[in-house]
C-alpha cells in the first residue's frame, strides 16, 4: 500500500508542476445534449413579454390588416409549387405594368421565406413572412443563350419558381425550356423579371450581371399584396393545381 | 487477495485523508466540472412563436417561452455559455418596422455570450448592423471576415476566450463567403478569408497560446452541401482541436449533436438547432483535470495487476 501511495503522490506531483503552465488544463471526458424545442407550452417570461409588448403593439395595429383571401393554401415545393407560381405571377404583372413585353419571370426558391400559408384571411404580416426583403421588381433584356444557363442554374438548384416559362430538369439540366410555348431561339434576347437580387448577381447569378438591367423602385412584396388584393386566390384559382411549369424528367 | 471493490475503497478512503492534510488537494480532487452550451441559429426576427394555424410549427419558438427555459437552466447550471450562429435579422414585419433593435435587445436580456454574424445580418448593409451594436452586451464573433477599412473594423472580433469556473473556453466565429450571396452594397470592403485556413489559425492561438481546455466554432457555413463547397463537415474533417461546432444557416434540424472525426481522427461534436428559434440546443460537458485523469489511469493500470 505504501508503496501505492508513493507512487501517487509523485504523480500528484508532476500534476501540480504542469498546473503552472499556460497549457491546457481540463480535459472533456463525456457529455449529454438535447435539442429543446421552444413553444408556447413554456410559460412565458413576464420581464420577456413586458419587453416586447411595445414593439408588437406597434407592429401588430399594422400586419395584422387582412389584404385578401385565398381558397387554397400555398406551399413551399421543388420542383414546382403554387406559392412558386404565385410569387412568378405576381413579379411578372408587377414588371408588365412597368415595361412592354415581359415575357418571363423567375424567382429564386430560397427568397420565399415561409413554407405555408394556410387558406383563409391572409395579413399583411403574412406577405413580408414570405417576402421579408426589400427586394425590387428587376427587368433583365436576356439574350436567349444566357436564358438557357440560367435555366440550367435553376435546374442545379432543383428548380426555381418561373411564370411564363417551363423547364425539365434531368441530370441538373434544364431541357425542354419553353418561353410563352415556344422553344427558346438563342438568338433572341427576351425581357425577364427578376428581383434586384438576382440581377445584381445574388443566389450566384453573377452571369446575369452583363444583362442590360432596368431598375424599379416597385418591392417583390408589394407586388405579392398586389396579387392578393386582386382576388387571384380566390375561387376556382389556377393556384388550386400545379401547372408543369418545372418537372423533373423521369 | 483483496477484492477489488474493498481496493478502491482504501485508495478513496486513503486519497480522502490525504486531501484534508493540507496536500495538494486539487490535483487530487475527483470532481467533475460541468459546463452546459445553449445555442441558437438563424433566429431570423422571429420574436414571437409561429401561429397556432402553422401547418409545421404550431405555437412553436418565441422569445417569451425561450427567455424562460434558459433562465430555468441557469437555475440548474453553474458553468452556462448561451452562443448564436448567426442569421438574427430578417424574416419577419419586427425587421422591417425595427431594423434588429428588438433582437439584439433581447438577445442582450437573455444574456447571449456571444454570437457570429450571418449573411442576412448584412441586409440592412454594415451602418445597419452597426447601429444595433449599442444594444449588444455581447461580443460578434467572425475570424475569417476582414472588416479593416469598413465600419465594423475593431467592432467584431475574431474569438473571445471565456473563463467558466475553472475552465478556459476559446470561442471564434466563422462566417460564409459573402460573394454571390449577399449584395455588394451591403457588405461594401469586407473581404472573406478562407474559413479553413482562417480556423487553423485561430485554433492554433487558442490551443496553444491561451491554453484552452475546449475549442467552440461558430459556424455559419452550413451544415453539409453535395458539392465540396466549405461546410460544418468540411471544417470538421480538415482542422484539428475544435471540440464543437455550432453550426447555421443552412436551418438544418439535427435531433442531436453529430459527432464527426478530424484530421486526426479525434470527435469533433456539429449540432445546428433549425431556425426561428424553434429548438435551443443544450449540451452539457463534464470536464475532469488531465492529472486527474492521468492518476485514474495509474489506478487502472495497479487494479489489473
Amino acid at each position: 500500500m505504501r508503496q501505492k501511495i508513493t507512487r501517487f503522490l509523485s504523480l500528484a506531483g508532476v500534476a501540480l508542476i504542469a498546473a503552472c503552465s499556460p497549457k491546457q488544463q481540463y480535459l472533456n471526458t463525456r457529455h449529454q445534449a438535447v435539442n429543446l424545442t421552444i413553444s408556447d407550452t413554456i410559460p412565458a417570461d413576464t420581464g420577456m413579454v413586458r419587453f416586447l409588448s411595445p414593439y408588437k403593439q406597434k407592429m401588430d395595429s399594422n400586419m395584422n390588416q387582412v389584404i385578401g383571401y385565398s381558397d387554397v393554401s400555398l406551399t413551399k415545393a421543388l420542383p414546382e409549387c403554387n406559392m412558386g407560381n404565385f410569387a412568378a405571377d405576381a413579379q411578372l404583372d408587377a414588371a408588365r405594368k412597368l415595361q412592354d413585353g415581359v415575357e418571363v419571370s423567375v424567382v429564386n426558391y430560397g427568397g420565399l421565406r415561409i413554407p405555408f400559408i394556410p387558406k383563409g384571411a391572409i395579413t399583411k404580416g403574412r406577405i413580408y413572412e414570405l417576402m421579408p426583403f426589400d427586394n425590387m421588381v428587376t427587368i433583365l433584356e436576356v439574350p436567349g443563350q444566357v436564358l438557357l444557363q440560367f435555366c440550367n442554374h435553376m435546374a442545379k438548384r432543383k428548380g426555381w419558381p418561373v411564370s411564363g416559362m417551363a423547364y425539365v430538369i434531368r441530370n441538373g439540366q434544364a431541357e425542354q425550356v419553353l418561353v410563352q410555348g415556344k422553344p427558346v431561339n438563342p438568338h433572341l434576347v427576351y425581357k425577364v423579371a427578376v428581383s434586384d437580387y438576382i440581377a445584381n448577381g445574388g443566389d450566384d447569378c453573377d452571369f446575369l450581371k452583363s444583362c442590360k438591367k432596368y431598375p424599379s423602385s416597385v418591392f417583390l412584396r408589394d407586388a405579392l399584396m398586389d396579387k392578393v388584393r386582386s382576388g387571384a386566390l380566390k375561387g376556382n384559382t389556377i393556384y388550386q393545381d400545379l401547372q408543369n411549369r418545372v418537372r423533373n424528367a423521369e | 487477495m483483496q477484492n477489488r471493490r474493498d481496493f478502491i475503497k482504501k485508495v478513496a478512503i486513503g486519497s480522502g485523508l490525504l486531501a484534508t492534510q493540507s496536500f495538494p488537494f486539487e490535483a487530487l480532487a475527483a470532481q467533475d466540472i460541468s459546463l452546459t452550451i445553449l445555442h441558437t441559429n438563424d433566429t431570423h426576427s422571429r420574436l414571437d412563436p409561429f401561429p397556432e394555424d402553422d401547418r409545421n410549427y404550431p405555437g412553436q419558438g418565441g422569445i417569451v417561452a425561450r427567455a424562460t427555459e434558459i433562465a430555468r437552466i441557469r437555475k440548474e447550471r453553474e458553468h452556462i455559455l448561451l452562443l448564436d450562429a448567426g442569421d438574427i435579422f430578417q424574416g419577419t414585419p419586427y425587421f422591417n418596422e425595427y431594423k434588429g433593435e428588438p433582437e439584439i435587445m433581447a438577445m442582450s436580456r437573455m444574456g447571449y455570450d456571444a454570437s457570429t454574424m450571418g449573411n442576412h445580418d448584412f441586409d440592412i448593409g454594415l451602418e445597419g448592423f452597426a447601429a444595433q451594436l449599442p444594444h449588444a452586451n455581447f461580443p460578434f464573433l467572425v475570424a475569417n471576415y476582414n472588416f479593416k477599412h469598413t465600419l465594423l473594423e475593431g467592432k467584431v472580433k475574431p474569438y473571445k476566450v471565456f473563463r467558466r469556473g475553472p475552465l478556459k473556453i476559446g470561442v471564434f466565429g466563422l462566417g460564409i463567403q459573402l460573394h454571390g450571396l449577399v449584395a455588394r452594397e451591403n457588405y461594401g470592403k469586407v473581404w472573406y478569408n478562407d474559413p479553413v485556413v482562417t480556423a487553423k489559425e485561430v485554433v492554433h492561438l487558442l490551443k496553444n497560446k491561451e491554453g484552452c481546455d475546449m475549442i467552440i466554432c461558430l459556424s455559419h457555413l452550413g451544415y453539409r452541401y453535395e458539392s465540396d463547397k466549405v461546410s460544418d463537415h468540411v471544417l470538421a474533417a480538415e482542422t484539428t482541436d475544435i471540440d464543437l461546432i455550432i453550426g447555421g444557416h443552412t436551418h438544418t434540424f439535427l435531433p442531436e449533436p453529430v459527432s464527426l472525426k478530424n484530421k486526426v481522427g479525434k470527435d469533433v461534436l456539429v449540432n445546428q438547432v433549425g431556425w426561428a428559434g424553434l429548438r435551443l440546443g443544450r449540451i452539457d460537458f463534464v470536464f475532469n483535470h488531465k492529472n486527474e485523469l492521468k492518476n485514474m489511469k495509474a489506478h487502472t493500470v495497479i487494479l489489473s495487476k
